[in-house]
């Protein structure tokens, strides 16, 4: 649910020295963990975010070329982000004050949720930051303020229930007409394939009407059937995403929780593991020259008798 | 009380983009509808807006696309996106949680006025909508969504109270407004977003140089490596201003440089 970032141009804390416990949600007295999707959300509902965090003050002044008695002035930041491509927003931001020295665990709570500024996902984001310094800093200490030396995030949907796998049956005679579909099982359609787009609103499988054995089988979740058509989405999502030449797989790898390129990248290590591809960047090229050897891993992974 | 808007998740989007392909404008005028069967509603806590308040708003889009030539081929592809903006974002307020879902675009813009979006991207009658990405990517929800990329540039940059609300939108390239819009860590955050699209502005008052496009592009790229590494949101106004400035300080000296070079014999 929750992931750190890359490398920075300046010392940074060591992994022991800040632990993301785990995001909570307060609602008036209770508190519990965050779940990552929100059953039963209304608009008017108030839900309070935190976090939970260990801190070693002394170790991070340390790490990054400081000292207890000579400290950096840091700064922790929680931010809530919502939307989707083409229309993120930052609803709040918030400057937590932590008194030097603090050690051991603390809760930090966030803006309240306003049910009237969220979209469908909400990303919560945590960030340790430099502000400034009294003395000169060591080689290697960062020295610009807002320098981001720690950050995590987690992704989270408010719509419950309503955002199950979308399949939607349809008469493929009718809505695709003169296409040569009228008799086809399904039919996988990707609205958008960038990699960070939400895989939940860009994907969707249309089920033939037409086809009752198949929308029968699949209602009932027989076996074989349900997975060919697992293999086929996976199949038909990968290459979509893939397909794109001027995506680098760094790009898949950095790709937040709940987006296609988080799902593909998923999938990619899983593939390479089966078909001897040792990288996520062999399996990208793999799936580039060899479509049609990927369709068949996909089958055997995902279509194939698992049981 | 919140009004709630319809949407079309994408089976909807490619459910209407088969019922809209093959016509051309006119016909598409007359296919435009304030309800479809494939619409949803996002989460309770408001009501449902009413489909007489939806075909109001289609009156003023329209009124702003017949200021601009419709349906005779537009005259000024910027000002109407910035009028339009204005008029999404500042004037009728569509409510923010439906704003910001882009399901809600796809639904105006499928459903409601799909006649202007296409005379907006002048798409051809004879367009295969559900096939044709780039001819429906300005009808589906995203970046590219004819109405959801005025609304946000005028939502994040209009000053309501100036003479002309939305004058930066309008004295802006579209692709640095493009540079700006698709890169979330530029564009998140409204106030970060604010002073860029303004340095921008001044940058290209102050610097003269021949390829504004390019100027602009590589300062933004030079913003999003320094985003990388600072929380541009954590910096106080002034610090952020000297960050921006640098940035495309550095570009319009880099290209100086460049085109003084002597070129390779």
């Amino acid at each position: 649910m929750s992931r750190t970032t890359v490398a920075k141009p300046f010392l940074v804390p060591s992994e022991q020295s800040i632990v993301l416990e785990e995001w909570l949600a307060f609602r008036g007295m209770d508190v519990e963990p965050l779940q990552e999707h929100l059953q039963e959300w209304d608009r008017s509902l108030v839900i309070t975010p935190g976090i939970r965090l260990a801190l070693d003050w002394p170790q991070i002044q340390q790490d990054i070329g400081f000292s207890s008695e000579s400290p950096a002035e840091l700064r922790m930041w929680t931010e809530i982000e919502t939307g989707t491509t083409g229309s993120k927003f930052v609803v709040a931001t918030k400057d937590h004050e932590l008194p030097p020295g603090t050690q051991g665990n603390i809760e930090l709570r966030l803006d309240a949720l306003n049910g009237g500024q969220l979209a469908s996902t909400v990303t919560l984001k945590v960030m340790l930051t430099f502000q400034r310094a009294n003395i000169t800093p060591s080689p290697g200490s960062p020295w610009l303020s807002g320098s981001i030396l720690w950050e995590a995030s987690c992704q989270f949907d408010l719509d419950g229930d309503l955002r199950g796998f979308p399949v939607h049956p349809l008469a493929f005679s009718e809505t695709f007409p003169g296409r040569g579909m009228k008799n086809a099982p399904w039919y996988v359609s990707i609205a958008r394939s960038e990699p960070d787009a939400p895989f939940m609103s860009s994907v969707v499988v249309f089920v033939n009407t037409a086809r009752q054995d198949v929308a029968d089988a699949l209602k009932n979740g027989s076996g074989p059937l349900e997975r060919l058509l697992n293999a086929d989405v996976v199949r038909t999502i990968t290459t979509a995403v893939v397909n794109n030449e001027s995506l680098g797989w760094e790009e898949l790898e950095d790709s937040a929780d709940g987006t296609l390129g988080a799902e593909v990248y998923r999938w990619l290590l899983h593939a390479g593991n089966e078909a001897g591809h040792d990288t996520v960047e062999e399996m990208v090229q793999f799936v580039r020259e060899e479509p049609h050897r990927f369709g068949a891993v996909c089958h055997s992974i995902w279509g194939g008798n698992n049981d | 009380m919140t009004e709630i808007y319809p949407r079309l998740s994408p089976a909807g989007v490619l459910v209407r983009a088969h019922e809209l392909e093959w016509h051309n404008l006119e016909e598409l005028e007359g296919l435009a509808v304030a309800s479809h069967p494939m619409e949803t509603r996002g989460a309770s806590g408001g009501m449902r807006i009413g489909e007489d308040r939806l075909l109001d708003l289609s009156d003023k889009i329209f009124h702003v696309a017949r200021k601009y030539g419709y349906p005779a081929p537009i005259r000024s592809r910027s000002d109407f996106d910035a009028d339009l903006g204005e008029l999404l974002a500042l004037k009728w307020q569509v409510p923010l949680a439906d704003a910001l879902h882009q399901d809600t675009w796809s639904f105006l813009c499928l459903c409601l006025v799909p006649h202007i979006v296409a005379w907006r991207f002048s798409v051809p009658s004879k367009t295969v909508l559900a096939e044709e990405k780039h001819h429906l990517n300005h009808f589906a929800g995203g970046n590219r969504n004819a109405l959801q990329r005025t609304w946000i540039r005028a939502y994040k940059l209009g000053a309501p109270d100036a003479d002309d609300p939305v004058w930066l939108v309008r004295e802006l390239l579209e692709d640095t407004l493009v540079g700006i819009f698709e890169r979330p860590a530029l564009s998140s955050n409204r106030h970060v977003a604010l002073q860029i699209a303004r340095m921008a502005f001044e940058a290209q008052k102050q610097f003269n140089v021949d390829n504004l496009e390019r100027f602009h592009r590589e300062a933004l790229k030079l913003v999003r490596a320094r985003a990388a590494v600072r929380y541009l949101g954590a910096l106080p106004s002034h610090e952020l201003r000297e960050l921006l400035q640098k940035c495309w300080f550095d570009v319009a000296l880099a290209l100086q440089e460049e085109s003084v070079e002597p070129s390779p014999a």
